[in-house]
């Protein structure tokens, strides 16, 4: 007879298969007693059976990205791929050097010198400059700063290999807490020579040469890189006798992070060779230890080395553009990249790119541009990279909710399950995120579940944007809801000339150059024009019946031309302005340079269709406001849903907090500093 | 007089029991490795279990008696009063062919030895059956 059951992967199950088979001999009959030598022997051969297909089993579990669990094994996988996972990252500090040189024969130094290695010492780790570093002296004070000094925590290595090409030499990096950005690596021709050359950093072969100076670095085994050169086909080889020289830095990683006090310890020496003690050196601190982060883990490599690999180092679709941009800048939370094509008008030749970085906060122009050369590397040749802030709308939502008193809740039982059952809601449907839209019925629906004692749900659903104008420009702002804005009184035409309707539409206070001295306001008089007035104390004084454009049906809002000096509380100081009207603050600007600057509008608008808040464009990002909850109890008349005449944008006059939705993704390491680019 | 009836349930029935001897020894006549048969095999079967030490079967960890472990405790009373536990227990538990009708544990302080004398009756044959043998430290 056959084995009858190959593919048992249980001790007992394969024993039960050699008993079934032994029932049909009729040699041996002790089989199912446990005492028997029969018995022992059975044991013997199921162990190894079993033994075997584990081995089996667990081999070839290993032999796949998906399946394997052991960190080498899915290193040596992704390797295939072409993927090197991230090491561990060196935190950094930004600090700011001052000294006061010494004369000799009566003049300053031109330069000091503060030379590679450890310079600080901050919360019981070492923090280090990686390159010498120069500054000038003012030759009238004396005085030489370094200024945004980046600092790196850690110990900094230097490990030679002497090249021995006879022998299977392995260059690897000893350590697995080597930070492999900062590794450089140079070859020197001979131990006592003291010229070398660099070599860079390369993952793929396009465009190398056989004397190109390039190395490849891999991941290996135990977390420690290799780095390998090329072969003078395809990149220069070492030779014999020359010496590798590699250095980087060895980090205790995101441990690092967050200390905020250093002492120097560096030795600056200045160009008449005069040394400064640390005891004379000024630190200030200009941003505290930051961006230190573990080594990759492995649930990011198998993640990500299918992905990076489907993109071929090319961007070709707007995919690829999204996974190479994370690649390449870590402090992207999120990315959106669509093609210009998809635009209304059509920009062709474009690629958009939205980032919405983990600070939340917009990416500087020199970021954008370093961000944008570094993408043209892998797209296609006529494509041109364009990156843009996030189009933020905030929603916000005012909840009103009737509840019943015998039910045995309490109003603030009632509020702290909501705000939970919100936060819920806020994690499943993406909010404050790219490709997310806000459906009311969905959130009101939340609401409802949160607390059995709930009996009614309404909302009040508004819109809230921001204009940033720029400080003393005659500009036209425009902002769009996306969707269609209320309206407040369709029968009326405005066949009479006097009567405007309800405004949906109301601003935040702002300045003029033409009235510096009082705050101004702008609303819609629901004929598609914006009004801008200012407030007496008891009546509303129109200055500009014509100050913008209402599209209700696009969303579209044009604000100008208009010349903004101040918003909210950043309004220009008494001395900067000359008001000729204290009532009318009519007057001019007097002192241009000192005028506030990074201005914001807020302006609320009540949405047509509150039911679903849809994103303007791909790289529209819906956040939602804290909300505002009264509960009160069963029998209570709700306000009305749509909150005309009770627009209050000024409370917005600095963007509000937004749900704190807690993060599923990787957190990382977050740049808080405007030292790090 | 009444005769008392029985039943299927009151026969138990016996078969003829066949296992290869643990030395592994060679039949000269069939050039096969040899062979025990019914009151042997069940012979050989009760030293395995008193001699296997719990766990060593794999994935069977209550299979065997402690008995081996007990040789090494000092030679008084209450060893011997376990090992003769243990054998009932190992034996009623795992060789279900036989019925034991006495254990016999025998010190010899002199040789730090232990005098075994199992009987028993193989189920549905009507003859006493006894092992005997000695346990002694592994020297």
């Amino acid at each position: 007879m056959q084995p009858n059951n190959l593919t048992a992967l249980d001790f007992e199950d394969i024993k039960d298969s050699i008993k079934s088979y032994l029932r049909t001999r009729t040699e041996f009959t002790d089989y199912d007693f446990e005492g028997s030598a029969l018995s022992y022997l059975i044991d013997t051969l199921a162990y190894n059976t079993y033994y075997t297909s584990f081995n089996a089993n667990m081999a070839l579990n290993e032999a796949f990205l998906p399946s394997a669990s052991v960190r080498d094994n899915i290193v040596k996988v992704a390797k295939l791929l072409n993927y090197t996972p991230d090491s561990i990252i060196c935190s950094k500090a930004c600090l700011k050097l001052r000294v006061q040189t010494q004369t000799v024969g009566g003049f300053y130094p031109s330069s000091v010198t503060l030379p590679r290695g450890p310079v600080a010492t901050g919360g019981n780790y070492i923090w280090n400059v990686l390159q010498d570093t120069n500054t000038e002296v003012d030759p009238s004070t004396g005085i030489a700063e370094f200024d945004n000094l980046e600092v790196y925590e850690g110990s900094l290595i230097e490990y030679n290999y002497l090249v021995n090409t006879f022998a299977k030499q392995k260059y690897i990096i000893q350590s697995e807490d080597a930070d492999i950005s900062t590794l450089s690596v140079r070859v020197k021709p001979n131990e006592t020579s003291t010229s070398s050359d660099l070599y860079s950093r390369v993952d793929n072969i396009t465009n190398l040469e056989s004397t190109t100076r390039v190395y490849f670095i891999s991941e290996s085994d135990d977390m420690r890189y290799q780095i390998r050169f090329g072969d003078d086909s395809i990149g220069r080889s070492v030779k014999d006798g020359e010496v590798i020289v590699l250095r980087y830095m060895v980090t205790a990683g995101k441990e690092a992070n967050g200390v905020q006090t250093f002492a120097f310890v560096g030795l600056i020496t200045d160009s008449n060779q005069t040394s400064y003690a640390p005891s004379v050196v000024d630190v200030t601190v200009k941003s505290k230890s930051v961006l230190g982060d573990d080594a990759e883990p492995v649930e990011s490599i198998k993640y990500y080395a299918p992905r990076y690999y489907s993109a071929q180092y090319r961007a070709v679709t707007a995919q690829d553009y999204e996974v190479i941009t994370k690649n390449i800048y870590a402090n992207a939370a999120a990315v959106v990249a669509f093609g210009g094509d998809s635009l209304n008008p059509p920009v062709y030749g474009k690629v958009y790119l939205v980032v919405k970085t983990k600070t939340g906060t917009n990416l500087n122009d020199q970021t954008k541009k370093s961000l944008s050369s570094q993408l043209r590397s892998y797209g296609m040749a006529s494509i041109e990279v364009v990156i843009t802030d996030p189009d933020n709308i905030y929603i916000n939502p005012k909840i009103y909710v009737n509840y019943d008193t015998g039910c045995g809740s309490n109003t603030s039982q009632i509020k702290s399950d909501i705000s939970k059952s919100i936060l819920d809601w806020g994690t499943q449907s993406k909010i404050n995120n790219f490709n997310a839209s806000f459906s009311t019925q969905q959130f009101e629906r939340a609401i409802e579940l949160s607390n059995k004692c709930i009996t009614d749900v309404t909302t009040q659903i508004t819109i809230l944007k921001y204009i940033n104008p720029n400080t003393n420009q005659t500009n036209t702002y425009c902002i769009s809801t996306g969707s269609p804005i209320y309206n407040s009184a369709p029968s009326q035409d405005g066949s009479d000339g006097e009567c405007k309707k309800e405004p949906v539409i109301l601003s935040g206070p702002f300045r003029t150059a033409d009235r510096p001295g009082i705050d101004q306001y702008f609303e819609d008089d629901g004929y598609g024009n914006l009004r801008t007035f200012y407030n007496t104390g008891n009546r509303k004084v129109y200055t500009n019946n014509a100050a913008g454009t209402v599209n209700y049906s696009t969303g579209e809002i044009c604000f100008g031309p208009i010349n903004i000096i101040g918003t909210g509380a950043q309004t220009p100081a008494d001395a900067d302005i000359s008001v000729t009207d204290a009532t009318t603050g009519a007057g001019v600007v007097v002192n241009v340079d000192n005028l506030p600057t990074g201005l914001s509008i807020p302006v609320q608008i009540i949405p047509s269709n509150s039911s679903i808040i849809p994103a303007t464009t791909p790289g529209t990002i819906i956040n939602v406001i804290s909300p505002e909850i009264s509960v009160s109890p069963i029998g209570t008349v709700f306000p009305s849903a749509i909150p005309l005449n009770s627009l209050t944008p000024s409370v917005f006059n600095v963007i509000p907090d937004l749900l704190d939705v807690p993060n599923i993704d990787n957190s990382g390491s977050i740049n808080t500093s405007a030292c790090f680019t | 007089m009444a005769l008392k009836s029985i039943s299927g349930k009151n026969v138990r029935r016996s078969k003829s029991f066949k296992d290869f001897n643990v030395s592994f020894a060679r039949n000269i006549f069939t050039d096969d490795v040899s062979s025990v048969t019914n009151e042997n095999s069940i012979k050989q079967s009760i030293k395995n279990l008193i001699l296997t030490v719990p766990g060593e079967k794999p994935f069977s960890p209550l299979v065997g008696s402690r008995v081996y472990e007990l040789l090494f405790e000092p030679l008084d009373p209450f060893t011997i009063d376990s090992i003769h536990e243990e054998i009932i227990n190992t034996i009623t538990n795992h060789e279900e062919r036989v019925e034991l009708i006495n254990v016999d544990v025998t010190p010899i302080y002199e040789n730090n030895k232990i005098h075994v004398t199992v009987e028993y009756q193989v189920i549905g044959v009507p003859i006493l059956e006894a092992i005997t043998f000695v346990l002694q430290k592994p020297e």
